[in-house]
């Protein structure tokens, strides 16, 4: 072939390479729409399979089915688009996909292979080819014969596609809610979780508390949090709520309020003492500062002035040791030691057995500190208990009027408020009656939907008066403490606390018969029988697991 | 040295030819056409059909219209090989006696073996080295033959007694097998009317052996894309029943497929198509064009295909349907 033929093919072959590439893109552009909606329609399918998977194990919300959807419908789209875009089109290949497209009869795919071989042994029938090309090439409308457009076949899987998620999501309502349901309890499990790390970190913080004692309190707590972060169902977050609360009541034993108040009723007796020194120490004790009281019996040498004095002093300690024998032996042991060793005039034996109070008071203190975060944390353990079965409950509730329609009869369990809130277990058919709520709603509670029968059990504090068959109906008579524990005949006694239910009863002498008909033993003394009963009832596991706290509960709020 | 053919010249001349061949022949657009492809392409035709059809005049009119020197064999079963070759005769000149070679009536241009399937095989036979090589071997001569040369044989195919079936090997030399369909009836009036009137068409010699041969040339140089190349492959290898690709009809009813010669076919007048057409390339639509006059007599039925009265044309059908021109 000449040079000037050459020249002018390559002329034309560039120009004819121009509107292939230009095609080329077009090709490209209708197949990654096309493929783009095949990804996605692969995608929106894996969705709505795994979608409609998770809806039915209850793991799914709506929003998270819509957007698993979305996700699946985007991604599958946006890959496959992309994928047929970068998927590599040989000019050969769409010279070949051209002409039959376009109608070219093979003239685009002869003359790129033609110039492939340069030419080469075609003579002048080359040049011919390719201008002919050229002309058919440029006289071919692309948007007519290259519409991008997409394949209704795809687009109709598309939309049934689309139908089916729709009707999935809609025949999965029941399920999403019952997922929404335990997405909260979950979170309510979180949340609670969270505090007691919070509580844990106070209690580290806390260095008023000996390391052994901060240890003892934050132990427990570690293991609540292992259970908690462990737990996948309310009802085993309560039981390990319930667990670790009883754990802290444990470490709360003796009372911090019996402890403290004992103390205070020992400080106000001595404050009342002659003695300067003794007066003050009751001054100190009576008002809480125990720190105070601690250094101030360490460094206390009481000197009588006279065998009467010392009989004085000594009297004044025996009494404060009869006070505090109930509920620090030791420490009333080593008063009761002071005042004889004050009666026998031996001063140096009176200051180490004052010292030896001083240090069984220290011991006190740090008892009654850790006592006290004890029954705090308990109290918060308690309280997280019943948010969890509000919690529980809410969630259970709102279930329930879902459901309304589909059951005809359903068992209650928890707060007997006239709203009926509290945990629901669903057993269809049970209609037995346990526990009662304020208002006298034992059995009954009622809510927006009527009247529903079940067994339930208030999660608020219930007062005793709760006789069998009384259903509940008849008015709860409050508990009051015993104005005298001790009868008649028993000593004054000054009795802390209001008298209101839950309020602390101390009784400062031991118990006397009395009048038929009114309390003769401590109030304090009964109840560590009942509660022991009733803890033994949970450990042999008698009432579920989701009562416990309930139980826990209403004895809490009845603990002295 | 003449200037080369341009594609033009070469459209121009087959239309000249085709003019003058409408003259006489009415109708047969198709056969005609068939016609002219395989001689542009240098290949030989066998046409098939009832008597009456004008295969005869079709061919004596081609020799007519090309100025070619033209003979007609009409094949009887008493016709021995050395009357189409020739033979060595005894020369008594001057006294002295010699052989002299005196060709037959394969040495000229265009022959017409007029009802080919009438002489026994071995006549037939002596076309053979003719067709394929276009030279003719007597007494451990071999003369070569004039270009260009070219085979037309008819054969009728209802009068089967006292013919001899065209053994295999010779069929597959002729480039295409054309059937002669009958006319339509407003294809017959025209016959009644050119024929039975005072005056008869007359054709003009238009184009002699040089054009022809220079048109064959520029055939061969049309280019061919491989993927359609590769169509006709596909095409030729799907008749043998033995082979993966097959078709159902072929496995089922073909005893043996066709050989090379009709791929070759397949390209060769697939590039005439195309130039007739006014394209300088072969596209998918010339080989569909010519397959089934390439294929048909290629394609050896079993015993099934004949009882069931499948022909190859059926055969050749599905071949096109079925063979997918995307995956070449």
């Amino acid at each position: 072939m000449q040079a000037l033929d050459l020249a002018l093919m390559t002329e034309r072959y560039a120009r004819l390479e121009r509107t292939h590439d230009l095609w080329r893109r077009r090709l490209k552009l209708g197949r990654a729409m096309r493929w783009g909606l095949r990804g996605a329609i692969l995608g929106l399918a894996g969705g709505l399979a795994i979608s409609v998977a998770a809806t039915f194990a209850q793991a799914l919300a709506p929003e998270a089915y819509l957007r698993l959807l979305i996700l699946g419908l985007g991604l599958g789209g946006a890959l496959a688009a992309a994928l047929a875009l970068a998927w590599p089109q040989p000019p050969l290949t769409t010279a070949r996909q051209l002409d039959g497209q376009l109608g070219l009869q093979e003239r685009l795919s002869t003359a790129v292979e033609l110039r492939r071989r340069g030419w080469a042994g075609s003579g002048p029938m080359a040049r011919l080819q390719l201008e002919d090309t050229l002309q058919a090439f440029q006289g071919s409308e692309p948007r007519a014969a290259l519409p991008v457009r997409l394949d209704r076949r795809d687009l109709l899987i598309a939309a049934l596609l689309l139908l089916t998620s729709l009707l999935a999501m809609q025949l999965g309502r029941p399920a999403f809610e019952a997922a929404e349901r335990q997405q909260a309890i979950d979170r309510a499990v979180d949340a609670e979780a969270a505090r007691i790390e919070a509580l844990r970190g106070e209690i580290a913080e806390m260095e008023r508390l000996s390391p052994e004692r901060r240890e003892a309190l934050i132990q427990p707590l570690q293991t609540l949090e292992q259970q908690m972060a462990d737990a996948h169902s309310p009802e085993l977050a309560l039981a390990a709520l319930s667990a670790g609360e009883r754990e802290l009541r444990e470490l709360a034993r003796p009372q911090p309020r019996v402890l403290t108040d004992t103390l205070q009723a020992t400080g106000e007796l001595l404050s009342r003492a002659p003695d300067q020194d003794l007066a003050a120490l009751g001054a100190q004790l009576a008002q809480g500062d125990l720190q105070a009281a601690v250094e101030t019996l360490r460094q206390m040498d009481l000197l009588p002035s006279s065998a009467a004095h010392a009989e004085s002093q000594a009297r004044q300690l025996e009494a404060a040791a009869e006070t505090l024998q109930a509920a620090m032996p030791e420490l009333a042991q080593a008063l009761r030691e002071a005042a004889a060793s004050l009666r026998h005039g031996d001063s140096v034996a009176s200051r180490q057995n004052l010292a030896s109070a001083a240090r069984a008071l220290e011991d006190v203190s740090q008892q009654v500190l850790q006592a006290e975060m004890a029954a705090s944390v308990a109290e918060a353990l308690a309280q997280a208990q019943g948010r969890l079965l509000r919690a529980t409950g809410e969630t259970t509730e709102a279930g329930e009027v879902a459901a309304q329609g589909q059951s005809g009869s359903q068992s209650r369990l928890g707060g007997g408020q006239p709203d009926g809130a509290g945990a629901s277990q669903g057993q269809t058919g049970s209609n037995s009656s346990i526990g009662q709520g304020e208002g006298g709603g034992a059995g009954r509670g009622e809510n927006a939907a009527g009247v529903t029968q079940g067994s339930t059990s208030g999660n608020a504090p219930i007062a005793q008066g709760n006789a069998p068959g009384d259903g509940g109906e008849r008015p709860y008579q409050p508990l009051q403490p015993p104005a005298r524990l001790a009868g008649e005949s028993g000593i004054e006694l000054a009795l802390a606390g209001s008298g209101d239910a839950g309020e602390l009863v101390l009784g400062v002498a031991g118990s006397a018969p009395g009048a038929e008909g009114a309390a003769q033993v401590p109030y304090t003394a009964v109840f560590g029988r009942y509660e022991a009963a009733v803890r033994m009832a949970i450990d042999n596991l008698q009432p579920p697991a989701f009562m416990e706290a309930l139980v826990r509960q209403y004895f809490s709020s009845l603990a002295p | 040295m003449a200037e080369p053919l341009t594609p033009d010249q070469f459209r121009a001349n087959a239309e000249r030819i085709e003019g003058e061949l409408t003259k006489l022949i009415v109708g047969q657009h198709e056969v005609v056409r068939l016609v002219l492809v395989a001689l542009i392409a240098g290949g030989h035709v066998l046409l098939e059909g009832v008597p009456g059809l004008g295969k005869t005049m079709l061919i004596r009119t081609l020799g007519q219209v090309l100025s070619l020197k033209f003979s007609r064999i009409q094949f009887t079963p008493d016709l021995m090989p050395a009357d189409i070759t020739g033979t060595e005769i005894l020369i008594d000149q001057d006294g002295q006696r010699s052989f002299r070679f005196q060709p037959g009536p394969v040495f000229a241009n265009l022959i017409l073996a007029d009802e080919i399937n009438r002489a026994t095989p071995k006549t037939q036979s002596a076309l053979l080295q003719a067709m394929q090589e276009a030279v003719v071997t007597v007494a451990d001569t071999t003369h070569t033959l004039e270009q260009p040369f070219f085979v037309m044989a008819t054969q009728n195919p209802i009068e089967m007694e006292g013919t001899y079936p065209l053994p295999e090997a010779q069929v597959d030399r002729f480039f295409f097998k054309v059937d002669v369909p009958y006319p339509s009836t407003d294809e017959l009036d025209q016959i009644l009317e050119r024929t039975t009137g005072r005056e008869l068409p007359q054709v003009e010699a238009c184009l002699g052996g040089e054009a022809i041969l220079a048109m064959q040339s520029l055939a061969r140089a049309v280019p061919i894309a491989t993927h359609v190349r590769e169509y006709a492959a596909h095409l030729v290898v799907a008749t043998h029943p033995e082979r993966p690709e097959a078709t159902s009809l072929a496995q089922k009813f073909v005893r043996y497929g066709a050989s090379p010669r009709g791929g070759q076919a397949l390209i060769l007048g697939a590039k005439v198509i195309a130039l007739l057409s006014g394209r300088y390339n072969v596209a998918f639509e010339d080989v569909v064009a010519i397959a089934p006059a390439a294929l048909r007599h290629r394609l050896i039925l079993n015993f099934d295909g004949i009882a069931e009265g499948i022909s190859p044309d059926q055969i050749v059908a599905e071949l096109l349907e079925q063979v997918s021109r995307s995956k070449q």
